[in-house]
């Protein structure tokens, strides 16, 4: 009777065993790609809710950290989603904002007032002289409504040279103080936001928070480098658990010449032996890995892979942290090893601007040089322009919190609308 | 203690003599901007000396700083030395300083025009006035002044007869149309940079990746892609390829949507 009934149970748990067992897939992706189609196709939310269970399921056995695509699909909370250093570069973005607000309209009015001075001074040019300025005023509105900023430092590094001519000290100093913030407000805006876009720098904030990327970022990343393209998507492959590629890494290991690709190459088989529990092949594979190219990831790979053949020696706590903030070592399981593009560099952007405000100030030098100057010369009929008192006299205050105004006008202008 | 500011009337100056005087005498340094000029008064028992640079006369060219100061709204900066060292030829007592820098007096050139023509110059008045009525040639402020010519002279000779006018209102270097359009110009470039186009930038730029994962969650689940951007008043637009999104301020370039490698993982870092 009691071998009756343990026959009964154990048929009945095989059983339930059966009935439970969910539908699986056995990588990350196909599992993925699974519950895109059951939604796609507008399966009932049990089915949906088993793809999701499955995907998650899956995903604790791999390298991955997490699926924020489940978060899009469902259009709910599944993943808790880390905020990047992306928020941090937006925060920089904003707090420029104000800086280059103030020096921008700081320039814009004594630009304004060097040019119309400086050409009311020239001698027998006629009405060409309100051609010129106009010419030129027209040039920094246009750069400010295309926010043309190559433009506008060339022209303000034209307009402080007549500034400079004028020996109005005071107005000078503030002038190219302003300048130099501008050009370090505008440089560092567009280096940011070259940043923030840059599919580099994309790639390398995916990797870093969830240990993967998708393939057109893989191959935006990477643009020019078709080789590194090939490896890094093999790479995800084996994050994901799809490992039908093996046939694929071991073509491209006698491929490449690279010595960090082939110590990615080496270490993806490694964990491709490792997650099959063929911890022989697995630890010659690390071990060859780490002959190619030293790597801390590597190096606990293959420490994992001795502790899993019972060596007892291994400090894996100690390896653990050595190898730092790897999201997904709390699993126990190897970890891939990413190839990371070139990312865009300070000088590059910076670079532009500077031949900009140079070839700005030598023009100003040059025209300055060649004009026909009756310098301190002007007619009283200028005077009449609003603030064109306080600039003969050099009274700085109107061109302190003018700015100062215009500028907190925009900032809340930008809170109550942009927000 | 040394003493400096700025004046902002002749008659300023008037007052700040007296105040020298009365404390036993003392010498300051008067300094104007756009073109640079200096000169240096004392004073001492009841006369007052001038020490200038320049050419000219001291009486006349203190006449032409004055009118300059006077009709050109200057403010000039004022230094009282510590030590008194005037070594003048040119000192006048303190009733004729007060003439020179008098208000009253100066008030008479605001009926002068800027421009004019001479229409009659008689043998007494300067050889400039005398030729610029024979070529017929537009005569400035500017051109009496750098010929050494007060215009408190001129109008002396027009009182007396000597010298006849005639306002000549064309060539001045902005007139009112130009004043407006120069203005109009300032004004525009301060109006796009109040206007918050930067913050709807940034505004949508925080959202790029979210409205690219969202373009893309269409297309993975086959639907039209068509929302508004979340949290945000604008529209998004996509070709089939290229994101864009209409706000009030403009239409922004998102991003490319990739043709493929999009299945089954998509997801960019949003923040």
């Amino acid at each position: 009777m009691k071998k009756r009934n343990f026959s009964l149970t154990l048929l009945l748990l095989l059983f339930s065993l059966f009935l439970l067992k969910p539908a699986f897939s056995s990588s990350l992706d196909g599992a993925l790609y699974k519950l895109e189609q059951d939604i796609k196709s507008g399966k009932s939310s049990a089915v949906i809710a088993e793809d999701i269970r499955c995907v998650l399921k899956v995903k604790k056995e791999l390298p991955v950290v997490r699926v924020p695509e489940l978060n899009y699909l469902t259009a709910k909370k599944i993943e808790e989603i880390p905020s990047t250093k992306l928020l941090f570069l937006m925060k920089i973005l904003r707090i420029l904002q104000p800086l280059k607000v103030y020096s921008l309209c700081v320039l814009l009015i004594l630009a304004f007032f060097s040019v119309l001075f400086f050409f009311q001074q020239l001698k027998n040019f006629g009405y060409w002289k309100q051609i010129f300025v106009a010419v030129f005023l027209s040039l920094v509105v246009f750069s400010v409504w295309r926010e043309e900023f190559l433009i506008l430092i060339f022209l303000f590094g034209t307009f402080g040279v007549f500034l400079a001519s004028f020996k109005k000290k005071n107005f000078t100093y503030f002038y190219f103080g302003m300048f130099a913030l501008f050009v370090c407000c505008v440089t560092g805006e567009d280096f940011v936001q070259s940043l923030i876009t840059s599919p580099a720098e994309e790639f390398t904030v995916k990797v870093g928070r969830d240990w993967f990327a998708p393939d057109y970022l893989v191959e935006r990343a990477f643009d020019g480098f078709e080789e590194r393209v090939q490896i890094e998507k093999l790479t995800n492959r084996v994050s994901w658990g799809n490992y039908t590629v093996v046939a694929k890494l071991k073509k491209f290991l006698e491929k490449v010449g690279d010595s960090e690709e082939k110590m990615v190459l080496l270490n993806d088989l490694g964990v491709v032996s490792f997650m099959k529990g063929d911890f022989g092949k697995a630890k010659e594979f690390f071990s060859k890995a780490l002959k190619e190219k030293h790597n801390p990831i590597v190096e606990y790979n293959l420490f994992l892979t001795r502790s899993a053949l019972l060596d007892t020696s291994v400090d894996m706590k100690h390896l653990a942290d050595k190898i730092g903030n790897v999201p997904s070592i709390a699993k126990g399981i190897p970890i891939t090893v990413h190839l990371y593009p070139e990312r865009v560099s300070f000088v590059s952007v910076f670079f532009p601007y500077l031949v900009s405000l140079v070839l700005g100030i030598a023009f100003g030098a040059f025209v300055l040089r060649i004009s026909p100057i009756d310098y301190g010369y002007f007619k009283g009929d200028i005077l009449k322009v609003p603030g064109a008192v306080s600039f003969v006299n050099a009274e700085l205050e109107l061109f302190v919190v003018l700015p100062f105004f215009v500028t907190a006008l925009n900032l809340l202008l930008g809170v109550l609308m942009c927000s | 203690m040394q003493l400096a500011g700025k004046l902002v009337n002749p008659e300023d100056l008037i007052d700040l003599l007296e105040l020298l005087n009365r404390k036993g005498g003392g010498c300051l340094v008067l300094s104007f901007l756009h073109p640079l000029r200096e000169i240096k008064i004392c004073v001492r028992d009841g006369k007052v000396c001038f020490n200038v640079e320049s050419d000219l006369p001291v009486g006349v060219y203190l006449k032409i700083l004055v009118e300059d100061w006077y009709l050109n709204r200057r403010h000039p900066v004022f230094e009282i030395l510590r030590v008194f060292d005037c070594d003048s030829d040119y000192c006048v007592s303190f009733e004729s300083m007060k003439d020179i820098f008098s208000l009253r007096r100066l008030r008479d050139l605001d009926s002068l025009p800027r421009e004019f023509v001479v229409e009659k110059a008689g043998s007494s008045v300067p050889k400039f006035l005398r030729s610029a009525h024979l070529i017929g040639k537009v005569v400035t402020f500017e051109d009496l002044h750098s010929n050494g010519i007060s215009l408190l002279d001129l109008v002396e000779w027009i009182a007396k007869g000597e010298v006849i006018i005639k306002p000549y209102r064309e060539g001045t270097f902005i007139s009112l149309l130009w004043r407006f359009a120069f203005s109009l110009l300032l004004l525009l470039a301060l109006v796009l940079v109040v206007l918050p186009r930067n913050y709807d930038r940034i505004a949508i730029l925080d959202r790029r990746n979210e409205i690219l994962n969202k373009v893309l969650v269409d297309k993975v689940l086959g639907k039209p892609v068509d929302f508004s951007v979340p949290d945000y008043s604008g529209k998004v637009d996509f070709d089939g390829k290229k994101v864009f999104v209409e706000t009030r301020f403009g239409r922004y370039f998102v991003g490319r949507i990739p043709e493929k490698g999009y299945i089954p993982f998509f997801e960019v870092p949003a923040k």
